[in-house]
């Protein structure tokens, strides 16, 4: 019986060491807020991506005060790498969710609006607004923006 | 005699000798090959999808090298897409009709190049609609979509084994569901292949965009214009590059790459009427298509997926899966750089570095990646 005993505890160790380990090991993030104004007034609906040098972007969007809160892509972390990033805004205002049509036609529900911030915010490479995000510190980052020429 | 062998043979039954197993012996020895097996599947498993993923990048190197060879022929790659809309561009003779318009994609040019010329002699090029047609043995065509229709023909090197699902397009719509063959392997338009940012869903026939002031440039042969700004690849529509625009250099810019069809949180969510019934896999076809169909973009993370319904409906983050490159193989995609090499990219890869590898001439120095 103690043969037995023996067998079952071999048993079971193999399986915790086979099953320990187990899980990739997450990359370090920080939380990341900041505030996007234009003219000195707060704007909603401004989707916010941090471009990191170190890894895949985080983003966010602007509730009523302006205010944005990064999360990984994912939607599961809140936060963002830390390092140098680039930061792109794009207005999404006049994207409205709204613009599937009731027969679900592809109507242009936008048609009319306008993006309300500069078009060089859009595109991340080449947008002018690069942040550090220091590990271990609070990293709040405030936008002022220009407005669309 | 006979009577004494028996009860001897029923003694050694009842269990004075060790000649059988007990209970708990048994137990043991299946509980042990249960580990075993439990330890050994997942191991089978793993070779089998390193088998399919040898034939993947296999797939993605015949499609770099049918590229070169279009390259040696005509001094050009080939189009990303070609799409016509009611124009006669290309040759005088094609018609201006709706269904006469010359639409292909950037894999329908280069069947010759994997051995696949029969088939692409079968497109009828001056009456596109006869592409969705019976063909008959004498070249006449038959009724719309029945029994088997050109656009439906699968080719198995555009197809990436890992991925898995139907071999043809799945939308919500019983109309459009099944009618074209899937591409697992799509061309880098840059870094956005479908609408830029700032061009909501709608505006796919408007791409430049409702009330932005981005730059626009015109294609050539088309009625609508395009936003060209974040299409920065080697590959775009209507229009051809020779590889020496490619200035950043071969070995730093992504020619084609992988598309994961397997979402379905996205599946779930399309609605099963009207236009947008598209599940995921009713993006990407080889023979045809719109941007989406065709293009992929390296300004979303590799393997990226909407979470829920909400972001299906939110224009930047539904474009944004269009747009990802991914695949079933864990951890990442493959890719076919413009030198030929088949490389794999991890999905944590920098995004400003994933960034200038889709640009064609961007000017970016890039690291070891």
């Amino acid at each position: 019986m103690n043969l037995v005993r023996a067998y079952l505890l071999c048993g079971s160790c193999a399986l915790l060491f086979t099953l320990g380990g187990c899980g990739p090991k997450q990359p370090e993030i920080v939380d990341v807020t900041g505030v996007v104004t234009m003219n000195g007034t707060p704007l909603e609906h401004i989707h916010v991506e941090f471009w990191p040098l170190a890894g895949p972007r985080s983003i966010g969007n602007t509730d009523e005060t302006g205010t944005f809160e990064l999360k990984t892509d994912d939607l599961k972390r809140s936060g963002c790498l830390p390092g140098s990033s680039r930061v792109s805004l794009i207005d999404t205002h006049h994207m409205k969710d709204d613009y599937i049509s009731e027969g679900g036609d592809w109507v242009d529900m936008s048609a009319g609006r306008k993006s309300r911030i500069h078009s060089k915010y859009y595109d991340a490479m080449k947008s002018p607004l690069t942040v550090e995000v220091k590990l271990g510190e609070t990293n709040h980052f405030e936008f002022a923006v220009d407005p669309r020429p | 005699m006979l009577a004494y062998s028996r009860i001897k043979a029923a003694k050694t039954r009842r269990g004075t000798g060790r000649d059988a197993f007990t209970l708990i012996e048994l137990l043991v020895v299946i509980s042990i090959i249960a580990v075993l097996i439990a330890l050994l599947l997942p191991a089978v498993q793993q070779a089998r999808e390193a088998a399919r993923r040898t034939q993947c990048r296999n797939n993605l190197k015949q499609l770099g090298l049918a590229v070169h060879n279009f390259e040696s022929t005509y001094g050009k790659l080939p189009y990303g897409m070609l799409r016509s809309d009611g124009t006669r561009w290309g040759h005088p003779a094609f018609g201006t009709l709706p269904e006469q318009n010359r639409r292909y994609a950037l894999h329908f040019q280069l069947l010759p190049y994997m051995d696949q010329t029969n088939l692409f002699t079968w497109f009828d090029q001056m009456v596109f609609s006869n592409n969705q047609k019976q063909r008959n043995s004498d070249g006449t065509y038959g009724t719309d979509w029945t029994p088997e229709w050109f656009h439906r023909q699968s080719v198995p090197g555009f197809v990436c084994p890992s991925n898995t699902g139907s071999l043809w397009n799945q939308s919500h719509s019983a109309d459009s569901n099944g009618r074209y063959s899937r591409a697992d392997y799509l061309a880098c338009a840059g870094r956005r292949g479908y609408p830029g940012y700032q061009a909501t869903r709608p505006s796919l026939w408007n791409p430049f965009g409702p009330g932005t002031d981005h730059p626009q440039a015109t294609i050539p042969g088309s009625t609508t214009s395009m936003n060209s700004a974040l299409s920065d690849g080697m590959f775009t529509r209507n229009r051809q590059f020779p590889l020496q625009d490619n200035t950043d250099g071969t070995s730093n810019t992504i020619l084609i790459a992988e598309r994961s069809y397997s979402d379905r949180v996205f599946d779930d969510c399309g609605p099963s009427t009207g236009f947008s019934t598209t599940k995921i896999g009713n993006w990407g076809w080889w023979s045809f298509g719109a941007e989406g169909n065709v293009f992929l973009g390296t300004g979303v993370p590799i393997n990226f997926r909407i979470r829920n319904c909400t972001e299906y409906l939110d224009p930047v983050r539904y474009d944004d899966r269009i747009n990802a490159m991914g695949s079933l193989h864990v951890g990442g995609a493959h890719v076919v750089l413009v030198d030929g090499s088949v490389r794999f990219l991890n999905e944590n890869i920098s995004s400003q570095v994933f960034n200038a590898l889709g640009t064609r001439a961007g000017g970016e120095v890039i690291g070891e990646f």
